[in-house]
C-alpha cells in the first residue's frame, strides 16, 4: 500500500477512534441510569473493541494494550459476570479519558503521561484479578485454557429481524465450517404456515456442533457481527447441553459461568444497539447524545497535526451535486446565448443571469451547510462534566439539553467549547445551591441546569440556564462602586450591573460571598464570544436562577453588510452591529475637552467617530461635511459613525487581512465587491472601544439633567 | 389436475423473498397443485431456505433444485427435511 493510502486510513482510524470514544463516554454516562441495559454495555464494548483492533493494525501498541484491559472488564460486565457498579463506571470513564489522550498523542504527536497510563492499567488489572473469574477460564486467554478442546456446541437463535441487518446464516455457517467439522441441526418448529409467514423474518433456530481444535474465541468471532441480533450459547462438545430452548443470554457466555450458574439472565434486549444506531437527534432530549455518525467531526486538531477533517452527511453532498448540475446547465445556456447574440435575445440573457444568481446563492448555502455541525457535539461533553462536578460538589443536578440538532459552523462550535464549559462549571459551582440550601429556599433539592440552542434570524442562540440562587445586583453594584466602575449615586439598570461581572478580575474578592469566584474567567468567556462576532447577555432573578444567553452569527465567513461611502471609497459596516442611522442635526453636536465630539441622541450622549479621519481617507476641501450618523453597538457600548452615504445592503464574503496582508487597526477584514473592487470591513468593536472613553461620565450628567 | 408452475428467480434472498412468497400464497389459495422450479436459482439465503420449508409443508413441489439450492439447504441443515419434496421431472 502506498504511504498516501496508509495516511488516509490512519486519519479515518483516528476519526473513528474519537467517535468511538464519544460513544463510550456517552454510553458510560447512560449506565448510571440504566446499569442493566445490555445494549449500552454492548455498544461500549464494541467501541473499545474496534479502537483496540484499529490501533493494533496501525501499530499503536500502547493504545491496543491499554484498551485490552478495558475491553476485558467490559466483556465481563456485558456477560453479567460482573455487576455494573459506579466505581467500575468511574474507572472506565477515567480510562476513556486516558485512552483519548493516547489517541490524541498518536494522531497529533505529543506526550502522554505514561505514569497515569501505567497506573490505570494496573488498576484495571487489579480489578480484573480481584473478583473476576479465574483467568484460566476468562475469555482473555481462552487459547491457553482450552487448546485441546474437542469441539463446541453452539445454540444459535436468531432474532426475527436478523436477515434485515444484512446477515445470512448460510454465510455464517459456511465460515464456521472452515474451523472444523460442522454438523447442523435445524429446528424449524417455530416456523409458521406459509399463509401467515412473514418471509422477511427468520423463524429458524439451529444447534451447531463443531468438532476440531478451534478455540472458543475464533468460534465467537464468527458470530461477531450478529451477536446483537441473536441469542447465542456456547458449550464444549461432550459437556452438558445448553439449557432451555428460549435462550435469553445476550452475549456469548463463558463456558464455566454458564454451566456453574445459569442464574437470572439479563433482560432481553431491544433489537438494535441504541447508541450506534442513533439517528440525528430530535430537538429535545434529556439523555446524553451519541455523536451523529453522518456528520461527526474529530476534535479540533492542535497545530502541527494533520489538517482537521470534517465528515459530511451524504445527503449534503448530494444536494451540492444537484446544484452544481443546475449550474452547469445554466452555464451552457449562457454560452449558447453568447454564441448567437443579438438584441432580441436580451431577455433570455437576463433570465439566464437570474438563474445563475439563484444557483450561486444555493451553492453558497449548500457549501456553508457542509461546515455546519449539530450542537450536540458541543453538548455531548456536558453530561460527563455535570456528573463529575456533581460528585465532587455533592450537588444534585438534572441536566436538560434542548435543540441539540441545531447546527452551527464547525469553527464556531470548536471555539465555543471552552466558554460553554466555563459557563456550565460556573452554574454548577456558584449558581446552584447545595441540596440543603435549596431545601431552605423552598426549592426542589435537585437543581436544574438547562442547555438549549436555537436559531433566531441569522443567529444561533445558546442559553445556559440554572435555577440556582441568581445574581445579587446590589452586591455587584457595591463591588463595582468599590472599584470605581460606577459613580457613588448612580444606579444603572440590572442588565448593566450584571455586565460588570464580565469585567476582568471582577468579584474575585471574598466579600462577595454569594458570588465568590463568579467573575473569574468570565471576562475570558466574554472575550472569546466577542471574537466569534457574538454577544453574551445575562438575565437573572435573585433566588430564582441565572441565564447566560450567547448569540452567535451562523457562520464566520459570510457577513450581512451595509455598504457605506466615505468620500469616494466604499467601506462595510456589519449590519448586525447597526442600531439605527440618523441625519445629523448640528445643534445636537457638542464638543468636549480635547476637541472630541459627542452627539445627543434622545436621552443619551454617544461619541461621534469621524470614520474618514480615523481610517485616513483624505477629504478634499471641496467636498461637503458628512451628515449621516450610523449608530453602531458593540463591545457593550455605542458610537455614531459619520459617513457620507448609505449604499446597498448585501452579503459579503470575508477575506482576512491578517492572514493575507497584516492586521490593520480599525479594519477587521476585507471583501471583494461585485465590480471587483476591494472594500474594507470596519472593526466596529474597535471603533466603539476607542470612542467609549470619551463619553464616560457624560451620560450620568445628562440623566441628572433630565431628572431635574 | 391443473398445475401451476412458478419459475424460481435467480436469487431467492431477503431482497426478493416477499415477491415469491406472494406468488406461492396466491397459487396455493387457488387450491391448485403447485410446482416451484428451482433450476435457475443461483443464490439462496436463509430467508429463502425458510420459504422453501414453509412451501414444502403446503405440498409445493420443489422442481430440479440447482446445486446452489442444495448447498444452502445442506449448510442450514434443511436438506434432509426437504428432499421428499424434490421433483426431478416436471409434474
Amino acid at each position: 500500500m502506498s504511504d498516501d493510502i496508509i495516511a488516509q486510513l490512519r486519519t479515518v482510524f483516528f476519526e473513528e477512534a474519537f467517535e468511538g470514544l464519544g460513544v463510550m463516554e456517552a454510553a458510560l454516562m447512560d449506565l448510571d441510569t440504566a446499569p442493566d441495559d445490555p445494549d449500552i454495555l454492548n455498544s461500549i464494548f464494541r467501541a473499545a473493541h474496534s479502537i483496540k483492533g484499529g490501533a493494533g493494525s496501525f501499530g499503536f501498541e500502547n493504545i491496543s494494550r491499554f484498551t485490552h484491559g478495558m475491553e476485558t472488564l467490559l466483556d465481563e460486565m456485558r456477560e453479567g459476570r460482573r455487576s455494573v457498579e459506579p466505581a467500575l463506571v468511574d474507572i472506565l470513564l477515567r480510562s476513556t479519558d486516558q485512552l483519548r489522550a493516547l489517541v490524541e498523542a498518536a494522531s497529533e504527536g505529543g506526550e502522554v503521561d505514561a505514569e497515569a497510563t501505567r497506573a490505570l492499567t494496573e488498576e484495571l488489572e487489579r480489578i480484573l484479578a480481584a473478583e473476576g473469574p479465574p483467568p484460566s477460564e476468562g475469555p482473555s486467554e481462552p487459547s491457553a485454557a482450552e487448546p485441546a478442546s474437542s469441539g463446541h456446541l453452539v445454540r444459535f437463535v436468531p432474532h426475527l429481524d436478523l436477515m434485515n441487518t444484512g446477515n445470512d446464516p448460510v454465510l455464517i455457517f459456511r465460515e464456521l465450517g472452515e474451523l472444523g467439522e460442522l454438523s447442523v441441526e435445524l429446528d424449524a418448529s417455530r416456523l409458521p404456515a406459509l399463509e401467515s409467514l412473514d418471509p422477511e423474518q427468520l423463524f429458524l433456530q439451529w444447534t451447531l456442533r463443531l468438532e476440531g481444535e478451534a478455540d472458543l474465541d475464533s468460534v465467537k468471532e464468527v458470530f461477531d457481527w450478529v451477536e446483537s441480533d441473536c441469542d447465542l450459547e456456547f458449550a464444549p462438545l461432550g459437556g452438558p447441553e445448553p439449557v432451555g430452548t428460549e435462550a435469553e443470554e445476550q452475549a456469548p457466555a463463558p463456558v464455566a459461568a454458564e454451566v456453574a450458574e445459569p442464574g437470572p439472565a439479563p433482560p432481553p434486549s431491544a433489537p438494535s444497539p441504541v447508541v450506534e444506531a442513533s439517528p440525528p437527534k430530535a430537538p429535545t432530549s434529556k439523555a446524553p447524545t451519541a455523536p451523529v455518525a453522518a456528520t461527526a467531526v474529530n476534535p479540533p486538531a492542535k497545530a502541527g497535526g494533520p489538517p482537521p477533517s470534517i465528515r459530511v452527511g451524504i445527503d449534503k453532498v448530494d444536494a451540492l451535486m444537484d446544484i452544481v448540475g443546475e449550474l452547469v446547465i445554466t452555464q451552457s445556456m449562457l454560452c449558447q446565448i453568447e454564441k448567437e447574440f443579438d438584441m432580441s435575445r436580451l431577455e433570455k440573457l437576463s433570465d439566464g443571469l437570474g438563474e445563475l444568481t439563484r444557483n450561486t446563492r444555493e451553492l453558497q448555502e449548500s457549501v456553508m451547510r457542509l461546515r455546519m455541525v449539530p450542537v450536540s457535539f458541543l453538548f455531548s461533553r456536558f453530561p460527563r462534566l455535570v456528573r463529575d462536578v456533581r460528585s465532587s460538589l455533592g450537588k444534585e443536578v438534572e441536566l436538560e439539553m434542548l435543540g441539540e440538532a441545531t447546527e452551527v459552523d464547525k469553527t464556531v462550535s470548536e471555539q465555543l467549547t471552552d466558554p460553554l464549559v466555563h459557563l456550565v462549571r460556573n452554574a454548577l459551582d456558584h449558581g446552584l445551591e447545595t441540596p440543603e440550601g435549596r431545601r431552605e429556599a423552598g426549592k426542589d433539592e435537585v437543581g436544574m441546569l438547562r442547555l438549549s440552542a436555537r436559531h433566531e434570524g441569522g443567529s444561533v442562540i445558546i442559553d445556559v440556564e440554572d435555577d440556582g440562587r441568581g445574581l445579587n445586583p446590589d452586591k455587584i453594584l457595591a463591588k463595582a462602586r468599590e472599584r470605581g466602575m460606577v459613580g457613588a449615586d448612580e444606579r444603572p439598570s440590572d442588565e448593566r450591573i450584571f455586565d460588570f461581572i464580565f469585567a476582568p478580575g471582577f468579584s474575585t474578592a471574598a466579600e462577595v460571598t454569594s458570588l465568590s469566584g463568579r467573575g473569574v474567567g468570565l471576562d475570558v468567556v466574554c472575550r472569546n464570544i466577542r471574537s466569534l462576532g457574538g454577544t453574551i447577555e445575562i438575565k437573572s432573578t435573585l433566588g430564582k436562577g441565572t441565564c447566560f444567553s450567547i448569540r452567535l452569527p451562523l457562520t464566520l465567513s459570510i457577513l450581512d453588510a451595509q455598504l457605506v461611502r466615505l468620500v469616494e471609497q466604499v467601506f462595510i459596516i456589519p449590519l448586525l452591529s447597526i442600531v439605527e442611522s440618523v441625519q445629523v442635526r448640528p445643534e445636537l453636536v457638542s464638543t468636549v475637552a480635547g476637541g472630541r465630539e459627542i452627539y445627543r441622541l434622545r436621552d443619551q450622549y454617544i461619541p461621534i467617530i469621524r470614520a474618514s479621519e480615523m481610517l485616513g481617507v483624505k477629504r478634499p476641501e471641496s467636498s461637503s461635511e458628512p451628515r449621516l450618523l450610523v449608530v453602531v453597538e458593540a463591545a457593550g457600548g455605542r458610537a455614531g459613525v459619520l459617513v457620507d452615504e448609505l449604499l446597498d445592503q448585501q452579503q459579503v464574503v470575508i477575506k482576512s487581512l491578517e492572514s493575507n496582508f497584516k492586521p490593520v487597526p480599525g479594519i477587521s477584514g476585507a471583501t471583494i465587491l461585485g465590480d471587483g473592487k476591494v472594500a474594507f470591513i470596519i472593526d466596529v468593536a474597535g471603533f466603539v472601544r476607542l470612542a467609549a472613553q470619551r463619553v464616560a461620565g457624560l451620560n450620568e450628567a445628562l440623566e441628572e439633567r433630565l431628572h431635574d | 389436475m391443473a398445475a401451476t408452475i412458478i419459475e424460481g428467480p435467480a436469487e431467492i434472498t431477503i431482497a426478493g423473498v416477499a415477491d415469491l412468497h406472494a406468488q406461492l400464497r396466491e397459487a396455493i389459495a387457488e387450491g391448485e397443485r403447485c410446482t416451484l422450479d428451482l433450476g435457475a436459482v443461483r443464490r439462496l439465503d436463509a430467508s429463502g431456505v425458510q420459504l422453501l420449508l414453509a412451501a414444502a409443508r403446503c405440498r409445493v413441489a420443489l422442481y430440479r433444485p440447482s446445486e446452489a439450492v442444495r448447498a444452502s439447504l445442506e449448510q442450514l441443515g434443511a436438506l434432509a427435511q426437504l428432499e421428499p419434496a424434490f421433483e426431478e421431472e416436471a409434474a
